[in-house]
């Protein structure tokens, strides 16, 4: 039998988290400019700098700041790694990353490249900050379960892509490394893409697809090997480019099945729920794992037949798949902290987590979502598809914003009306 | 001394943790809750915490939570506990 071990303090304040999450329609909305004003014949090219300025400000702005938010909330929670003083590291580098996005992203749109030079020092610093403050915690936890171990991959991947971007920027500025600026755009992409994001939502999704559903747990292998398998495809995929491109494309293929089998066991799981009921999130988490597999399959598509145009699918769908869990996560995380944080102050009047995120709120932004897929089929047929893409994105990402704004609302009208 | 009871391993989220705190409200210090649960819910224990309310966890056969909770519990939780768990 215990009772200790546990403080509150452990708990990061709610705006740690509502900083991060509250940007994410800033960048969002940007994002959804940047596409629509974008000339949508270069769209397609991933090489062009319009589009390396909307990639970033969708995977910093958007999908970094979700990411590093939720972490610095799951690291006491889900893995018992208290961060000190989150609330002064979170307004540091919060504001960093700000600064450093919007720079690095005018930098490539504007084509104004001297924005670079104060964006690289910005982003290096915020993120760096980042991975030692969360991995020298994780490091020092003695239950590693898979999550923990896959938090730790994904923190470690992120590391390594922040280290090519930095060499990359330095090749992009007239520095000489001997290295093929195309190969370690490479593994730029894939240690950011599959070690970072998609060994995260990995990690998480062990705990909370469980937790939230009620669901059986992850099988065990899945749990145990799938980040770390992960981890060594993309070593290999790193020895590989360099000397053996067959077995590079192998290690891609590996990456592609894990992330496939990852998909379809979530989706397995899903439907194993012992309530039936479905919300809004639900269906998120349906759509991202389905966005996944066919990710996945696009990439296999691409590798092993050499269909060019599978890449744009890949592409396009993964960051579908990304979308959706951030909304799914969000709307399941931002409710419960409101009602976590008032509870924790003794506010008696404190409204379930439903009426904190009404499901009619969220599920208006599932449809809309669901539109945004829909639209992006349109591409098969015409370009100017992005148009409508741009225009949906920004509308879903307004009203997550307004969502999100409204249960922060309610904890500021409560929060002072604590017995403690 | 009055046990009040929930199982709440058939329940999904959010219930277990909105059901249980409406209950630590109802703590007076004649009473005790006794909690049945399938996830270790650390979120409910701090709130516990904070609201000044002691508890006792131990883990049950089945690899769910047996929680007792009460207002100025001390030795007496501890004593109860072992209704539950034989540890």
């Amino acid at each position: 039998m215990f009772s200790h071990g546990l403080s509150l303090d452990q708990a990061p304040p709610l705006s740690v988290i509502m900083r991060f999450f509250l940007t994410i329609p800033f960048f969002g909305v940007l994002a959804a400019f940047g596409i629509l004003f974008a000339d949508v014949q270069n769209l397609g090219n991933w090489d062009i700098p319009q589009t390396v300025a909307i990639v970033h400000l969708l995977l910093i702005g958007v999908a970094a700041m979700a990411m590093i938010g939720a972490l610095f909330q799951m690291l006491p929670v889900l893995a018992g790694a208290a961060i000190a003083e989150p609330l002064y590291h979170a307004r540091w580098t919060h504001l960093l990353l700000i600064i450093g996005t919007l720079m690095i992203t005018a930098a490539f749109y504007f084509n104004t490249y001297i924005f670079m030079h104060p964006a690289v020092p910005l982003l290096i610093g915020s993120f760096g900050f980042i991975i030692y403050l969360m991995l020298s915690k994780l490091a020092a936890v003695e239950n590693k379960t898979p999550s923990v171990v896959g938090m730790m991959v994904s923190l470690s991947s992120l590391g390594a892509g922040l280290l090519l971007a930095l060499i990359l920027t330095a090749i992009f500025m007239g520095a000489d490394f001997g290295m093929e600026p195309l190969q370690l755009r490479s593994l730029h992409l894939r240690f950011m893409l599959a070690g970072w994001i998609g060994t995260l939502v990995m990690a998480v999704s062990f705990q909370v697809i469980e937790m939230f559903y009620v669901t059986p747990p992850y099988p065990k292998f899945v749990r145990s090997f799938f980040p770390l398998g992960v981890l060594f495809s993309l070593l290999l995929y790193t020895i590989a480019i360099f000397a053996d491109s067959v077995i590079a494309s192998v290690a891609d293929v590996m990456l592609a099945l894990l992330f496939l089998c990852f998909s379809l066991v979530t989706l397995r799981r899903l439907m194993q729920r012992k309530r039936p009921v479905a919300d809004a999130t639900v269906w998120l988490w349906r759509t991202a794992m389905i966005s996944l597999l066919l990710s996945s399959l696009s990439a296999i598509l691409h590798i092993v037949a050499g269909i060019d145009g599978a890449v744009h699918f890949f592409a396009l769908l993964f960051g579908y798949f990304v979308l959706s869990v951030i909304f799914a996560m969000s709307y399941k995380i931002v409710p419960f902290l409101v009602w976590f944080h008032l509870n924790a102050k003794g506010v008696l009047e404190t409204p379930l987590m439903g009426d904190i995120l009404p499901a009619k709120a969220a599920t208006l932004h599932l449809w809309l979502h669901w539109v945004l897929g829909v639209c992006g089929l349109f591409l098969l047929l015409t370009p100017y598809a992005y148009k409508g893409i741009a225009l949906l994105l920004g509308a879903g990402l307004i009203i997550y914003g307004v969502n999100i704004l409204r249960a922060l609302k309610i904890y500021n009208s409560l929060k002072d009306k604590g017995l403690l | 001394m009055e046990i009040l009871e929930l199982d709440a391993r058939e329940l999904s989220y959010p219930e277990p943790l909105e059901r249980s705190v409406q209950i630590l409200h109802r703590l007076d210090g004649f009473n005790c809750f006794h909690l049945t649960i399938h996830r270790y819910p650390r979120p409910l224990l701090m709130i516990a915490e904070k609201l000044g309310i002691d508890f006792e966890v131990c883990g049950s056969d089945e690899g769910g939570w047996h929680i007792l909770f009460s207002k100025g519990g001390g030795e007496d939780l501890r004593e109860l506990m072992k209704r539950y768990c034989s540890v």
